[in-house]
């Protein structure tokens, strides 16, 4: 197992340093990246221009929340960069090749490319979290460290296995990019905010279908000491690496399924 | 000798859609099913060592075959057994042992020197390391790949590029390799060089090769064995001398008169086309012997030159095709 990891992380690293190629485009669009994505942010400093607490979170709690989901996504982003592709991996036949080399098909499509470009924005999702964990004053003690960790290792579980169950339906329609993009992005911008802004239907989607609660609002109420003035129970904030695990157990077989759809039709 | 690919009774079916007939409008969203029988009953065994052609028209099944024989495709039914493995069940396992080119897209990485493409394929295959080296060295000697080793994939003409995919396909020494159209849209001198290659792979390493073309003259210059498929179905599988013997045994006399003149009429051969003192005279060999043919034109006419036109292979096989015979 170790040696098949060392293989994926050679076809990784070899995919890396392909983008250095061009030395001086990648270095701007790093930088461009990490400007485009502060506009985002931009967003949130002009409500708290307007507004001391946004539902009751202060600035530093929101920019906690958004940035441990900010870093998380622009990660998930970067590993799966090919997932957006497949629908033409899919018509061109490149799969075909994926399915005559060694190794398994997820790995293979992950390691095919991985642009390292959005190391910008993910600075920027790292800069808004230190600032944020900096101006709460959270009393560090070991469980709360264990929380946040996990908090943000379930973060990037979750987006990852979004990014791979709702693009694996390209594999029966071709083209889901639109929809999988409403998952990945979409649900990444939804964990820019206190999740019990939203509406009762949302917050209940978000806690128990699509359970983008458990990326960082759950475990950010015990982090940051809050209440849920929507009353969810209080051992949701303990549950994200189980719902991780859950999702991305979901996600493999949502793939492997696909993987045989498409050995079965060719397309 | 050892069976390496046997297949039994092989069926693909594939569904497909089409919009209803006469739809208008929004009716044009529903869709009918429709099933193709892309292969259709197809049953073969190969041994060690063979070189086999597998030729057909587009779309007789011939890539759906080798999708099935390399575990890409799963058969709708039927028994296949690639080096005694199931290649759908043992699709890694199967992967590790065999090598597979596709003539119209590449396995290397486009952005990647050719030389760092294979160090990949290197540790995908877990090739040791002085195993690696030998074939490398050997490759990059038969191939020719020393002047562009180091150069991007996208940067290579497609003639450099199939001898990169032909080596990369190579590396870990596989006991059968699978070729879909390895000389599509090269020009006659690298076709010729891929030939080349492959007949000595074959001779040198005894790998089994299983070959899928549109050109006659990859299976006349490299196959013993060859395969007819159409409509899903194997229609010959055989030598390619027997193909000639048995469906091309129409030749052609041209004779040169001395002087221009009417059709010639001989018993057991037909004019087919009269050009001043030329005629062509196409003729039956199990009929009438070419011998006895000219004869009889020179007890008509006196004759300045003459040859005959054997059929080429393309023209026997596009004529399997057209009566679509079977056995």
């Amino acid at each position: 197992m170790a040696s098949t990891a060392s293989i994926y992380t050679r076809v990784a690293a070899s995919r890396i340093r392909a983008h250095f190629q061009y030395r001086l485009s990648f270095v701007l669009q790093v930088i461009g990246s990490f400007f485009l994505s502060f506009l985002d942010f931009v967003a949130i400093l002009v409500i708290f221009h307007h507004l001391p607490h946004l539902a009751g979170w202060s600035l530093g709690e929101v920019a906690f929340l958004y940035g441990s989901s900010a870093v998380m996504f622009k990660l998930s982003d970067i590993l799966m960069t090919n997932m957006d592709r497949l629908p033409v991996f899919i018509r061109m036949g490149s799969f075909d090749q994926v399915l005559t080399r060694p190794l398994g098909t997820l790995g293979q499509v992950m390691t095919g490319d991985l642009d390292i470009r959005h190391v910008g924005s993910m600075t920027q999702g790292a800069l808004v979290l230190w600032i944020g964990v900096n101006r709460v004053a959270i009393d560090w003690t070991p469980e709360r460290v264990i929380v946040f960790v996990a908090m943000l290792i379930g973060a990037l579980v979750i987006f990852c296995s979004l990014y791979v169950a709702t693009n694996a339906v390209a594999f029966w329609t071709m083209d889901a990019r639109e929809v999988a993009n409403s998952f990945t992005y979409g649900g990444n911008f939804m964990t820019q905010f206190p999740m019990h802004i939203y509406g009762a239907w949302m917050r209940r989607i978000f806690a128990y279908v699509i359970p983008l609660g458990f990326v960082n609002y759950f475990p950010s109420l015990y982090l940051l000491g809050k209440t849920d003035p929507a009353g969810s129970p209080p051992i949701l904030r303990f549950m994200s690496p189980a719902v991780a695990l859950g999702l991305a157990f979901i996600a493999g077989s949502v793939w492997r399924s696909a993987v045989r759809h498409y050995r079965s039709t060719g397309s | 000798m050892s069976t390496v690919v046997e297949l039994r009774d092989i069926h693909k079916t594939f569904n497909v859609y089409r919009p209803k007939a006469g739809a208008r409008g929004l009716g044009r969203v529903r869709r009918e099913r429709m099933q193709v029988r892309a292969v259709d009953g197809v049953s073969f065994s190969i041994d060690r060592g063979e070189m086999v052609g597998y030729v057909g028209p587009n779309g007789a099944g011939k890539s759906t075959t080798i999708k099935m024989l390399t575990g890409i495709l799963v058969p709708s039914s039927g028994y296949v057994r690639v080096l005694d493995l199931e290649p759908t069940r043992q699709r890694v396992d199967l992967a590790r042992r065999i090598g597979v080119v596709f003539g119209q897209r590449t396995q290397l990485w486009w952005d990647l020197p050719l030389h760092d493409s294979f160090d990949l394929l290197r540790h995908i295959y877990r090739v040791p390391e002085e195993r690696f080296r030998v074939n490398l060295a050997t490759f990059t000697d038969v191939l020719e790949l020393e002047a562009f080793l180091a150069t991007p994939v996208r940067q290579l003409s497609l003639g450099q590029r199939m001898r990169g995919d032909l080596a990369a396909a190579l590396l870990h020494d596989p006991e059968i390799l699978f070729l879909d159209e390895p000389t599509i849209g090269l020009d006659i001198v690298a076709k010729a060089r891929i030939r080349e290659f492959l007949a000595e792979l074959n001779r040198e390493r005894q790998t089994t090769i299983v070959l899928t073309t549109h050109d006659m003259d990859d299976i006349e210059q490299l196959c013993k064995r060859m395969m007819i498929i159409d409509h899903g179905r194997v229609i010959y599988d055989g030598d390619l001398e027997t193909v000639r013997d048995r469906f091309g045994d129409e030749s052609v006399l041209i004779v040169d008169l001395i002087e221009a003149s009417p059709p010639i009429e001989v018993e057991g051969a037909r004019v087919e086309k009269v050009e001043g003192p030329r005629q062509w005279l196409r003729f039956r060999r199990s009929e009438v012997t070419a011998a006895s043919l000219i004869a009889a034109v020179a007890a008509q006419a006196e004759l300045r030159d003459l040859t005959i036109s054997d059929p080429d292979i393309e023209d026997v096989v596009r004529r399997i095709y057209i009566r679509g015979t079977g056995r």
